[in-house]
C-alpha cells in the first residue's frame, strides 16, 4: 500500500479525542480547597522536594533509604547491645548482695 | 487583588499571589492552563477520566507547594508544567494496563488480521495502540509538535532538546508510524 504525506497527516488528525468535562477549572478547585493548607506536605514530599531540588537521580532514594536504614540499623544494635550489658551486671549485682544479706543472716 | 486584575496577571504574578494564599490566583491559573493540559494527559493516556484526575493532581501539587516553580528557572510556568503533566502520565502509564487492540489484531507480529477490511474505528484504535508504543521522546514530540500544535521552540524546550533533534525525532515518529500502519493495511492512508 503507497500514502503520501498529506493523507497520513489527515488520517493522523482523526485520532480520537474526547472532550474535558465543562467545569474541569472548578472541580479541580474546590478539590484542591479541601487539602489543608497546614498540613500540606508529607514527610515523603519534604525529601521529594529536597531530590528534585538537588536533582538527583532516582537511584539516590534508594541509597539514601539504605544509609538510613544501615545507621538505624546500627544505632539499634548498639543500644541492645548496652541494654543486655546492663541487664547481666545489673543481676550479677543483686545475687551478690542477696547472698551476702543471706549469709549475714546466718551469723547473726 | 481584583478578579480583572488577576484575569491580565501573567503566571509569574499569580503564583506569587498563590504563595500568598491567593484562592483567586489558584482558579485564574486553572482558567487559563486545565484545557491544554487535559488535552496533552489525554494523548497520553487516551482516558477521560484517567487525564482529568493527572491533571488535577498535577495542579494540587503546584496549589500545595507553589515555591515548586522558582522564578529563577529559565523556563516559563506553562512550559515547566508540561514536563510535570508529561511526567506524571508517563508514571501512569507505566502501572495501567496495555492498551487494548480491536478481536483478532495479534499485538506482537503487526500483520494484517485475516479480514482485513477495518472499520473507521478499529483504524483508530489501532492508530492509537501504535502511538502508544512508540518510543517515549518519539511520542512527546508528536503529541507536542502535532497534536498540541505548540512551536518546534518551545517543545524543544519543554524535552530540553535542540530544534533539530526535536524535528528528528518527530519525522521518525511519523515514519515508524506509516510503516506500521501499511503494515496492518491501513486504508485511509
Amino acid at each position: 500500500m503507497t500514502y503520501n504525506d498529506d493523507n497520513f497527516d489527515n488520517f493522523l488528525r482523526t485520532r480520537s479525542f474526547t472532550p474535558a468535562r465543562q467545569d474541569l477549572a472548578s472541580y479541580i478547585l474546590r478539590n484542591a480547597q479541601m487539602v489543608d493548607p497546614k498540613k500540606r506536605l508529607s514527610v515523603f514530599d519534604i525529601l521529594r522536594n529536597i531530590f528534585r531540588e538537588f536533582n538527583l537521580p532516582e537511584p539516590a532514594y534508594v541509597l539514601s533509604f539504605l544509609l538510613l536504614l544501615g545507621f538505624l540499623t546500627g544505632i539499634g544494635l548498639q543500644s541492645l547491645h548496652q541494654k543486655d550489658n546492663y541487664n547481666s551486671y545489673d543481676i550479677y549485682n543483686t545475687v551478690t548482695i542477696q547472698n551476702y544479706l543471706h549469709a549475714g543472716e546466718n551469723v547473726l | 487583588m481584583a478578579g480583572q486584575e488577576l484575569e491580565n496577571e501573567n503566571d509569574r504574578g499569580l503564583l506569587a499571589g498563590m504563595r500568598a494564599g491567593s484562592d483567586d490566583a489558584f482558579s485564574v491559573l486553572l482558567e487559563r492552563h486545565t484545557n491544554r493540559y487535559y488535552s496533552l494527559a489525554f494523548r497520553y493516556l487516551a482516558d477521560k477520566n484517567e487525564a482529568e484526575d493527572v491533571v488535577q493532581d498535577c495542579f494540587i501539587k503546584i496549589w500545595v507547594n507553589p515555591t515548586l516553580w522558582k522564578e529563577d528557572r529559565n523556563s516559563s510556568f506553562k512550559t515547566w508544567f508540561y514536563t510535570i503533566v508529561i511526567n506524571a502520565c508517563m508514571d501512569r502509564n507505566r502501572k495501567r494496563r496495555t492498551f487494548p487492540l480491536p478481536v483478532g489484531f495479534d499485538r506482537d507480529d503487526g500483520q494484517a488480521p485475516i479480514d482485513t477490511r477495518m472499520n473507521k474505528r478499529q483504524e483508530k484504535t489501532i492508530l492509537e495502540y501504535e502511538i502508544a508504543r512508540l518510543p517515549y521522546r518519539q511520542r512527546t514530540a508528536l503529541n507536542l509538535c502535532f497534536y498540541e500544535e505548540l512551536s518546534n521552540k518551545d517543545a524543544a524546550e519543554i524535552m530540553g532538546l535542540n530544534i533539530k533533534a526535536l524535528q528528528s525525532l518527530l519525522m521518525r515518529a511519523k515514519t515508524t508510524l506509516k510503516k506500521k500502519m501499511t503494515i496492518r493495511n491501513v486504508e485511509a492512508i
